[in-house]
């Protein structure tokens, strides 16, 4: 089979490739190989959040050269501002359009949104039950916050919530309680409701008595001024349709947590970026994985290599060919990256490495250290397109995205997903550049603008 | 100044392992008062970090007839008495090509003068038994080694011992013996977690603390060298071998493969190490290297096998000579400081293993019941533990997983009483099948006061997943049994990663690594872990990134 873009990889990064590509015209597959990190995310876009060096940023854009500056081998820096900004702003006009708001400070600030554990956490974009609560946290306008504990459910645990808030010094003057609400569907199960999921719940919560008995619940225990913390149970395929419901049923403001895995909240962009891929023409090739590839030197660059089909686990001694590709393959979980006892791998082409330092070095002392975890940060080693190196040549056809790139910490700077979007889209642009259509070179030129 | 406590009683015991609570047990059932302190939480030092292997005596046999002698005998003693602490899997002696197959006379020899029961197998009798061992061996022989499980055993010892009176203060450290002339009549303690003082008062003194018993010893101004050798052992996913697999050679590094519940485990390695060390082990990447390679020879399969962590102990050497190193015992050693020393109510019960910790237990309180002029004889080697008890119920039972597994770990009188609504049936850990009415248990009968002390006794989070989804759940439970606030629960939370990490980092690659990840990107990425340490900080405090 024969497509002008193939994108390895279906979590974040390649299905901002897939859509980016599909919107410029190309004829576009993506090979995911099941679920992504989205199962297990907050659902919120972070941008930037800290410095590798540990200092908060304030507001992404303002600091942004300085930033460029001071961090040059940052994946950041090589996309550059105007493409970053550009991704991000196109990345939420598409979820938008949607049905999944993605919002925003006004003045570009990050802002913080509470964890599962009733910790503050600072992130850029996100979604519309997500209280944003300001980076100058004394002027939050909170008067008292209710956390919902779903009765028999495991997976979010109002006390902790609650206990933990109570020790932020800028909520001194907030009241703080927690409350349990039980579900009336739980007692109808054949199996034991104590251990039930979020997902688990949000099948249950499509029902519409259900929803209405939960919005009478809910509408007991708190007021329209108050804050109402509800773990992320609904939202399994029907996005934020229940949320909504429940919102205009009762009239509170909620702020949703996500829970143990999988996170509704994470799972309704996924299966939104799914849907648009899909219904926009893209050709998704799920639950394959793409074993290895022929690679042959390139006729009009000395030196480098051209990347000149794939072969995957399905569909064995078929290859596919493509014009360019994608690599948006993840990190270890996600089987993108490969640690060896005694060395680093990217396990589908061999790809050199940026890292090759002892094992020893890849982790911190403590787990929850200050300054995280070193092998979050090991990745593949690529030039200034995002093209990565075969034994030191140059794959000009292939162009890395995401969590496989080296060189940045997703976790402790708060980058991870918008580096995913901004690198994913860049190599869009990237491999624009690569093609002879000119219609399509227009769009790479518009977008770097 | 508050009233510091006092506690009274015949015995206190130092050292809450296998072989102090084992004494703990031989007293109450002697009818002796006793308590016991540990510094940290039962079965935590040297008990806890060990093969758990039920010797048949065989590995000693040809270099150490008595150790050999006394480790049959004990093994016959431990599968009636704590029969839900083994598995009697039986264990292979195998001759590997490089090894010298002339060895096999001299250790069934051997094995049969410390009446040691062996069987010589042929290369496919041995691989028929064991498909997984190396198909290379050139002969194997059979002997009644099993699986001992140490946190099982000490938690049986204690639960057993408190029925008959016992008392047990865990997280509870000596600072000092309170001496009256030349003798000893008690110590001086505070609670770590607490930082609350208290004073033990007893006619005699035990310590029982193996490696750190030399401490305590400095207590008293008397002078006991102890040599601590490291050894380090690596967890494997699942269970790759169902008989133990050990060399028939003389003992060397690496050459023991244990199966143990859903596990197996290869050890060990043997390094002396400075006492200064002893609360500080550490596996290197090169130990990790050596079990990984060493092992695989063992059977091959341990080198495709997912390593889940790796830990260390120490085993707890005294040198008998007095110091000059010469004299060094790796059996029982029995200081009774009256005769040795000069210096009262003071008794020390060190070196030995896991396997004889029952009989330095009766070998000791012997001794102690003949200074308090007790003569009830013992009979920990008759009484059966309470989770060995087999009730016989003539009535089939509707057997649920969890049910069938925390009656592997407690014994059915435990489980009996478990809560059995639909809420303390639901599964918490679903690697090993524990419910939240076997944590309600754990938390209210055996002294668990945090995850890890949850993990020795029911297992949660020692599968494959280590903990990943089920320790959160089973922090909430700490909220609902033991009264934590919600702030406390999320400590336990990550001071149980901040311990399974210790573990994790000498052997972080493969899947260990992935799992590292997904746990990481879970707790810190999406739950702001880190930051419960910081709740106290204002935002406005911290240090920003401005132009």
């Amino acid at each position: 089979m024969k497509f002008d873009s193939i994108i390895i990889g279906g979590g974040i990064a390649g299905y901002t490739a897939g859509l980016r590509s599909l919107e410029a015209g190309l004829k576009t597959a993506i090979i995911s190989n099941g679920q992504s990190a989205l199962h297990f995310s907050s659902g919120s876009i972070d941008l930037l959040s800290h410095t590798p060096t540990g200092k908060i940023i304030r507001n992404p854009k303002v600091i942004f050269d300085k930033f460029t500056t001071e961090f040059p081998a940052h994946p950041y820096s090589k996309v550059g501002k105007g493409t970053v900004f550009a991704s991000l702003k196109w990345y939420k006009n598409e979820l938008t359009n949607a049905g999944i708001p993605l919002l925003q400070q006004d003045n570009g600030d990050n802002h913080l949104r509470i964890t599962p554990l009733g910790t503050l956490k600072s992130t850029w974009l996100s979604q519309p039950y997500v209280q944003q609560l300001p980076m100058r946290l004394t002027q939050h306008a909170i008067k008292r916050i209710v956390v919902v504990q779903i009765n028999d459910f495991r997976d979010f645990n109002a006390k902790m919530v609650t206990d933990n808030l109570l020790q932020i010094p800028e909520f001194t003057d907030v009241e703080i309680s927690h409350t349990n609400i039980s579900i009336d569907g739980f007692s109808g199960l054949k199996r034991n409701a104590c251990e039930l999921r979020s997902i688990d719940i949000a099948r249950i919560l499509t029902d519409e008595d259900e929803i209405k008995a939960l919005a009478t619940k809910l509408t007991a225990v708190a007021t329209p001024n108050d804050l109402v913390i509800l773990p992320a149970i609904t939202g399994n395929g029907m996005g934020l349709k229940i949320l909504n419901k429940l919102h205009s049923l009762t009239h509170l403001t909620f702020h949703e947590v996500p829970t143990m895995p999988p996170s509704m909240l994470g799972i309704r962009l996924e299966e939104t970026m799914i849907d648009l891929f899909i219904k926009r023409g893209g050709m998704l090739l799920k639950g394959d994985q793409v074993t290895h590839g022929d690679m042959a030197e390139d006729d009009g660059h000395s030196g480098e290599l051209t990347l000149k089909r794939i072969y995957t686990r399905n569909l064995e001694t078929m290859p596919l060919t493509a014009d360019n590709y994608i690599f948006a393959s993840g990190s270890f979980f996600n089987k993108g990256l490969i640690a060896h006892h005694n060395k680093l791998q990217e396990p589908v082409f061999d790809l050199d490495m940026n890292n090759h330092e002892e094992r020893n070095t890849w982790y911190s002392p403590q787990f929850f250290a200050d300054n995280s975890q070193p092998f979050l940060s090991l990745g593949i080693k690529t030039n200034h397109r995002f093209n990565p190196m075969l034994k030191g040549k140059v794959v000009n056809n292939l162009f890395c995205a995401g969590s496989n790139l080296g060189g940045y910490d997703p976790i402790a700077e708060g980058s991870g997903s918008g580096v995913a979007i901004s690198t994913a889209y860049h190599a869009v642009n990237q491999l624009l550049k690569n093609t002879k259509n000119s219609h399509l070179q227009h769009i790479a030129s518009d977008s770097l603008a | 100044m508050g009233k510091v406590t006092r506690f009274n009683s015949e015995v206190l015991i130092i050292g809450g392992g296998a072989t102090g609570t084992s004494i703990m047990r031989d007293c109450a059932l002697r009818g002796i008062t006793c308590i016991l302190l540990d510094k940290g939480d039962i079965a935590s030092g040297t008990t806890g970090r060990n093969h758990g292997l039920l010797h048949s005596g065989a590995r000693y046999a040809v270099t150490d007839g008595e150790s050999a002698r006394e480790c049959i005998q004990e093994n016959k003693i431990l599968k009636h008495i704590a029969s839900h602490c083994i598995e009697d899997t039986s264990g292979l002696f195998i001759t590997l090509p490089e090894d010298d197959l002339d060895f096999q006379n001299t250790f069934i020899d051997a094995c049969a003068s410390a009446s040691i029961d062996t069987q010589r197998l042929t290369p496919q009798q041995a691989i028929d038994l064991e498909p997984n061992v190396n198909r290379n061996l050139l002969g194997a022989v059979k002997v009644p080694d099993g699986t001992l499980d140490p946190f099982r055993l000490c938690a049986s010892n204690v639960l057993d011992a408190k029925n008959h009176g016992a008392q047990l203060l865990t997280y509870s450290m000596v600072k000092s013996l309170i001496r009256i002339g030349e003798r000893i009549i008690g110590a001086k303690c505070i609670n770590t977690r607490t930082n609350e003082q208290f004073e033990v008062y007893a006619q005699e003194v035990i310590n029982a603390a193996g490696i750190w018993g030399k401490n305590i010893c400095h207590y008293a101004d008397l002078n006991v060298q102890m040599l601590p050798a490291k050894g380090s052992l690596l967890v494997f996913e699942h269970r790759i071998n169902d008989l133990v697999i050990n060399r028939c050679r003389k003992p060397a590094d690496a050459d023991i493969l244990v199966p143990g519940d859903s596990i197996s485990l290869i050890g060990t390695t043997s390094e002396e190490i400075d006492y200064k060390d002893i609360d500080a082990l550490k596996t290197s990447e090169k130990e990790v290297n050596i079990l990984i390679e060493e092992g695989a020879k063992l059977a091959p399969i341990l080198a495709q096998t997912r390593v889940l962590r790796a830990y260390a102990g120490v085993r707890p050497l005294v040198d008998v000579g007095g110091g000059d190193g010469r004299n060094i015992s790796r059996g029982i050693v029995l200081l009774d400081h009256e005769q040795r020393d000069g210096l009262a109510g003071f008794s020390s019960i060190l070196g030995g293993k896991l396997m004889t910790s029952r009989l330095m237990a009766e070998m000791t309180t012997d001794l102690i019941a003949n200074k308090l002029g007790n003569t009830t004889s013992c009979s920990t080697h008759l009484q059966q533990l309470p989770g060995s008890v087999v009730i016989n119920n003539s009535k089939p039972q509707k057997t649920v997983f969890t049910t069938k597994a925390a009656t592997h770990r407690h014994g059915q009188n435990a489980v009996a009483t478990f809560d059995q609504s639909t809420k303390g049936k639901s599964i918490v850990c679903e690697c090993e099948m524990v419910s939240v009415g076997e944590i309600e248990y754990a938390i209210k009968q055996l002294d668990v006061t945090n995850l890890v002390d949850l993990r020795r006794r029911t297992r949660l989070g020692m599968g494959s997943c280590q903990g990943e989804l089920c320790t959160y759940r089973a922090s909430s439970l700490f909220c609902d049994f033991a009264n934590c606030s919600g702030n406390e629960s999320s400590k336990l939370l990550m001071q149980f990663f901040e311990e399974r990490w210790k573990g994790i980092k000498p052997v972080l690659f493969g899947d260990a690594l992935r799992e590292a990840e997904f746990t990481y990107w879970l707790y810190e990425g999406l739950f702001g872990a880190t930051d419960i340490n910081k709740l106290g900080e204002k935002q406005a405090d911290k240090e920003y990134y401005e132009i």
